[in-house]
């Protein structure tokens, strides 16, 4: 018997807004902290006692929904409020609660003091709130009420210090950004209702797995739509703009939000809609392209980055790009793992930078920091385990998840994704090595007392780094499509008869263990050559650098691409505003407005020029037209 | 009981009421009063309304001009069901929020609302056509007066800009009653004003064209619809916060309830005819007012323009002639009001507090007025369609009615998401975040208990038609496919469509 | 004295009456001039009146006498008005009127 009432999850954050929101004026810091970190501890509780129910139950059952009540409905259209767990959902779930809390404790002595205390919790778990909707929605319209709900908390956190004109410049950029990909998710969806008259996950997939007979570029327009909404959510290229300068929010919001959680549901809104990419052929390259493309494009402007947080952006997307480049293969329970693997280090690795910006007072240039190892160890170590996992080096969880993406993109599309991604795995060794050098390696850049880390940030730290190491367990049996997790999640991606997701011709297992032999090999050396180099020999890298100040800055700034953007979008978008509004408007269409007006204006003057003022003018006048009427009537008289 | 006509002159009793004494409190206890009894009233459909029933309900038909076959006809469906409350609770409103800023001729701006009131609650309610051309000219002059008396600097171009360009479009709208009038003696049961057998008659095209223009240019003035919008902005900006809440929230919507009432079932024929024309000067106005709406440094403009983007959006969901989009429709007029008139009321409340309206000036008010800048968040999220909200709700039928209708007249429609949140969220980064620019000595009181209590119920409405919207589209449904049955089952479309089916 | 005598003599009264209504300057000259136009009139229909043998006529000259008198009582009392108003009775220095 499984546990139904699962509405729950989502309810528990909610009711913490609802207490933090409306009664916490009077609260204390701690009272505020509690009440927001046992909701979302509750709602943790309870997934982890639904994730031991699916455990237990047999693959075929691990399948929960409970339908709320009825929301929207058009004529024969049906909008429930339902909700839907299943393998896929709730490894989600536990990513986003389990980060979650674990980002609320750090956020309790990362923000302690702020002025918008109350609000940052709020808005923290409204943003669990949305994000659990989202995941759990069983129906594509619920999943875009949790979808937008987390743009908007988005925009609200990064932000939240909105007195910085960048800062909410940022979140603003990021909402609008978000609402380009939402503009295609809203089409999609359209199209979805117009063509199967059901949004609901279950039913569509019914439907999909059965003789359908809908036309192949009819599933992939949608498929296609929908990727737009993953793009922008996701901020694969070229909707990835936004989340380099998203970093303005507090790093907690970073944390959780642009790294571990929100940035990652593109990901998991592909794999939900699985059956209409398997079954529109030409979409799956196409979204291993974006993905591949991003990749490689972000970790290259990843190793021209200064400021920590903004090097673990680039390489959030970078990572992301490789998640997208797994569902392009099929190989989604890849995907989903290297999402749930990403979640945990890249979590760290931002938990870990928040420590360190704490640590040096606010400093978020790495050239001005350097080795900080001395002074704050524990962050130290958490952190190069948060880089090795990202670096995939072995036998941290990374090294698991990259490398089935890896094999995945050279089983289906053949050597040269496979050397993509290889480039890529390089460059992100290189930037962690580079990363690693130059804040906590070498000598000391940074002049000032560096603030030790309290127990509010170690213990997260600790954790996710504990788990980093160890969940890698759920990537063995490796070279097998047959792991733990996918064992776990696999009955999520059947298809009826459609058979099993993966179109692999299959490869022997020797050619499978020689490339990621090689993969390793390089990806150590990379990250040694970046660590030595950097730490060792900072000056002649530095020196390099700005030899090469051109391709720095075009590195540093991602390619222009923001200037770009700037050039052909928003000053047009802008120039035409305000061309329409003071001269179309004003003088065209208010013109003739006003000309009518004019007119008979004018009309009248004319006319009363004829009104002399003397009144015998008017008898005349009074006369003669009495002549006038008089000689008419007798014309037709007679 | 007669509880249509008690709806419509509880105000105008009211009114008089008010007359009695000039003391101040006496006329804004009783304006209020009045309103909140209005309001009850007005709920009462609610509980009578049968939602499964297409014809008229509640009706009231008494004989009044005998001898040109006009009578005092009343009645309402699932249309105007929503906007009955809609009117009293924006009223109610207006009285708070204006409770102390009048400062001349107190008692005639109260009577003037209450007046406003019934001229519009009649428009809503009355079948006969006759009496609803009464009821829509009444209704001009009390919101001409308050724009008048009570605005700013540039009232008098602004209200005489808005009495002109309304009573032209008026005119041509007279014309085509006392057409419809004869030909209702020519074709039907004699020389008559009432609806119910207006609808019964067949009108060829060629007159059904005529006539649909005539009607149309009025509404669509009203509404207004791209380009006819020119005098929305300058009524907007010189009329007094309450009465900005109330042309928004409330005039506009009139516009859209012409076109469903008469031109739906009138002339069938003609609204296919001219749909694809409706639909482009709407979707130009959808992308032109958000635009305009971004160019835009005054506050009060900034939110009149973006009026016009959203209801460009509502008139291209009814016209893509299917109930989803009539339904979308109906419930965005609901949703426009409360957020458009809220929108209105706080910018009112900064403009007091800060007394300007210039973007350029404003800014970093959110530290000094958390809640107003809380509530102004909220509603600028309703605005802008967030889900949850009930913004979203009618955003999502229209544009899927449009989606329906054509494809890229969805596509088209949906870039109002886009450009909604970039001038939205301009405007509120511009006027609560950043630092401050020149307020910066002003003494700025957060909101008032009397604010609040005028915004809370604002925003739990909000809540309540995003959270659940079947209680209001339930009782809808059926209205909106009566609606669309008189353009399905009129035989020249059907014809039409036929054709089209051989075509293809 | 026949018909056309009282006729010709209406026609050539109501004549001077109108240009001395369109030609003198005084309000008072004018009012005369309007009450010589009506007695033209009068004398007309008396003088069909008998012609006809009916009696319509004479009825009407009552009505327009009535008339007369009252319209002179307001002229008087606007002209007085008037001179108070603009302190000349020159209707052609009054031209409030002139568009």
């Amino acid at each position: 018997m499984l546990f139904k009432a699962i509405y729950l999850l989502p309810l528990l954050p909610a009711i913490g807004v609802l207490i933090n929101g409306l009664l916490g004026k009077r609260f204390g810091e701690k009272t505020v902290a509690f009440v927001a970190c046992t909701s979302v501890g509750l709602s943790l509780i309870l997934a982890i006692g639904i994730l031991h129910q699916m455990l237990i139950a047999s693959p075929a059952e691990r399948v929960i929904t409970s339908s709320l009540y009825r929301w929207i409905s058009d004529g024969s259209l049906q909008i429930n409020v339902g909700f839907l767990i299943d393998p896929l959902a709730i490894a989600m779930i536990m990513v986003i609660l389990f980060v979650g809390f674990i980002i609320h404790f750090y956020s309790i002595g990362y923000m302690e003091g702020e002025p918008g205390y109350r609000r940052f919790f709020v808005h923290l778990n409204l943003f669990i709130f949305f994000m659990l909707i989202l995941v759990m929605g069983d129906n594509l319209i619920l999943t875009f009420v949790g979808w937008e709900g987390v743009g908007l908390c988005s925009y609200l956190l990064i932000g939240h210090w909105y007195e910085k004109k960048s800062a909410s410049d940022a979140g603003r950029k990021a909402f609008v950004v978000n609402r380009v990909g939402d503009f295609g998710f809203m089409l999609g969806i359209f199209l979805v209702i117009v063509t199967f008259n059901t949004v609901n996950f279950v039913e569509l997939k019914t439907i999909l797995a059965g003789n359908h007979g809908i036309p192949t570029v009819t599933l992939a327009i949608i498929s296609l739509l929908l990727f737009t909404g993953a793009v922008g959510k996701s901020a694969q290229f070229p909707l990835h703009v936004w989340l380099p300068d998203a970093m303005e929010g507090p790093t907690p919001v970073s944390a959780l939000i642009h790294a571990a959680t929100m940035v990652n549901a593109g990901v998991y809104f592909m794999c939900r809609i699985f059956p209409f990419l398997q079954q529109s052929q030409f979409v799956l390259p196409i979204i291993a392209l974006v993905g591949m493309i991003t990749a490689v494009y972000a970790a290259c402007c990843a190793v021209g980055q200064k400021d920590i947080k903004k090097v673990l952006a680039y390489s959030t997307i970078s990572q992301i790009g490789y998640m997208f480049m797994a569902v392009g293969c099929g190989i989604y329970v890849a995907g989903m793992f290297h999402l749930v693997a990403h979640g945990i280090f890249k979590g760290l690795l931002f938990l870990g930078s928040g420590a360190v910006i704490h640590a040096v007072k606010g400093e978020q240039d790495i050239v001005n920091m350097g080795g900080l190892i001395k002074t704050i160890p524990v962050t130290a170590i958490t952190f190069l385990i948060g880089l090795l996992a990202l670096a995939g080096i072995f036998p941290m969880v990374g090294f698991f998840s990259k490398d089935a993406i890896i094999m995945g993109g050279y089983e289906t599309y053949g050597i040269v994704y496979w050397l993509f991604g290889f480039g890529g795995a390089i460059l992100t060794a290189l930037y962690c090595g580079k990363l690693f050098g130059m804040a906590f390696l070498g000598e000391s850049n940074f002049t000032g007392h560096v603030h030790k880390p309290n127990f509010f940030f170690k213990a997260p730290l600790v954790i996710l780094a504990v788990c980093a190491v160890f969940l890698g367990i759920l990537g063995i049996p490796m070279f097998t499509k047959n792991t733990y997790f996918a064992q776990f999640m696999g009955s999520s991606f059947n298809l009826g008869a459609g058979g099993h997701a993966a179109a692999g011709h299959g490869i022997p297992l020797s050619l499978e263990i020689a490339f990621t032999l090689i993969l390793s090999v390089f990806a150590i050396a990379a990250i040694v050559l970046a660590l030595f180099m950097y730490s060792k020999h900072r000056k002649t890298m530095v020196d390099f650098e700005s030899r090469h100040k051109g391709l720095m800055m075009f590195l540093l700034k991602g390619f222009w691409i923001d200037k770009l953007y700037d050039t052909i979008w928003v000053r047009p978008l802008k120039w035409i505003s305000f061309y329409s509004d003071s001269v179309c408007d004003h003088r065209i269409v208010d013109g003739a407005v006003n000309g009518t007006g004019k007119i008979a204006m004018e009309v009248g003057k004319t006319l009363s020029r004829m009104q002399t003022g003397y009144v015998r003018y008017y008898a005349v006048s009074i006369v003669f037209g009495v002549f006038v009427l008089v000689g008419i009537t007798m014309m037709f008289l007679f | 009981m007669p509880i249509l006509t008690l709806i419509v002159f509880l105000p105008l009793v009211g009114s008089i009421v008010v007359l009695f004494n000039r003391e101040r409190m006496w006329v804004q206890t009783v304006s209020l009063v009045t309103a909140l009894l209005s309001f009850i009233t007005t709920l009462i459909p609610f509980w009578v309304f049968k939602s499964d029933v297409s014809s008229f309900q509640m009706q009231e038909l008494i004989p009044w001009i005998t001898s040109l076959g006009i009578s005092y006809h009343l009645g309402i469906d699932g249309l105007s069901l929503f906007l009955l409350p809609l009117t009293s609770f924006l009223t109610v409103a207006c009285i708070l929020i204006s409770w102390n800023h009048i400062k001349i001729k107190e008692q005639l701006y109260f009577v003037m609302f209450l007046w406003l009131e019934v001229g519009v609650l009649g428009v809503f309610v009355a079948l006969d056509v006759f009496l609803f051309y009464i009821f829509w000219e009444v209704m001009l002059i009390p919101m001409f007066l308050i724009i008048l008396i009570w605005g700013s600097d540039n009232r008098r171009y602004a209200a005489v800009k808005f009495l002109i360009y309304t009573m032209a479009g008026s005119v041509f709208m007279l014309i085509a009653i006392i057409v419809m009038a004869f030909l209702n003696q020519n074709m039907g049961s004699g020389f008559g004003f009432d609806l119910v057998d207006w609808i019964k008659l067949d009108i060829p095209f060629n007159l059904q064209a005529w006539l649909f223009v005539a009607f149309f240019v009025a509404f669509a003035i009203k509404v207004p619809l791209f380009p006819f919008h020119t005098w929305l902005p300058d009524a907007h900006v010189q009329a007094p916060t309450a009465g900005s809440a109330i042309l928004a929230g409330i005039l506009l919507k009139m516009g859209i309830y012409g076109m469903l009432r008469f031109c739906y079932p009138l002339f069938p024929e003609a609204v296919v005819y001219f749909t694809p024309t409706i639909i482009v000067l709407g979707l130009v106005g959808v992308i032109y007012g958000a635009f305009l709406a971004f160019a835009q440094t005054d506050l009060k403009k900034l939110v009149a323009y973006s009026s016009i983007s959203h209801m460009g959006l509502i008139v291209v969901g009814i016209f893509a002639l299917n109930a989803t989009g009539i339904k979308g429709g109906i419930i965005q007029m609901v949703n426009h009001g409360l957020s458009t008139g809220a929108l209105f009321i706080l910018v009112g409340a900064l403009y007091e507090r800060t007394h300007t309206r210039d973007m350029d000036k404003l800014g970093g008010l959110a530290t000094r007025v958390p809640v107003l800048a809380t509530f102004f968040m909220i509603i600028v999220l309703s605005s802008i369609g967030l889900p949850g909200m009930n913004g979203f709700v009618g955003e999502v039928l229209l544009l899927l009615g449009a989606f329906k209708y054509k494809w890229w007249v969805g596509g088209l429609g949906a870039t109002t998401l886009i450009l909604g949140a970039v001038y939205m969220l301009w405007m509120y980064q511009r006027v609560m975040f950043e630092k401050e620019r020149s307020c910066g000595d002003l003494i700025i009181h957060d909101f008032c208990l009397r604010e609040k209590i005028v915004m809370v119920p604002i925003v739990l409405l909000i809540f309540f038609i995003g959270l659940f919207p079947s209680f209001f589209l339930d009782k809808m449904d059926t209205s909106a496919n009566k609606l669309l049955s008189y353009i399905n089952n009129s035989p020249a479309v059907v014809a039409m469509v036929d054709n089209d089916k051989v075509i293809k | 004295m026949g018909f056309y005598h009282f006729l010709s003599l209406g026609i050539i009264l109501f004549a001077i009456g109108v240009v001395g209504f369109v030609i003198r300057n005084n309000t008072i000259v004018l009012l005369l001039s309007v009450e010589l136009m009506l007695n033209s009139v009068n004398l007309i229909f008396v003088a069909f009146s008998r012609y006809l043998y009916g009696t319509e006529g004479q009825i009407y000259v009552f009505i327009i006498m009535t008339i007369a008198a009252a319209e002179v009582a307001v002229g008087l009392a606007i002209v007085v008005s008037i001179y108070r108003l603009f302190g000349t009775l020159d209707i052609s220095k009054i031209k409030l009127l002139k568009g």
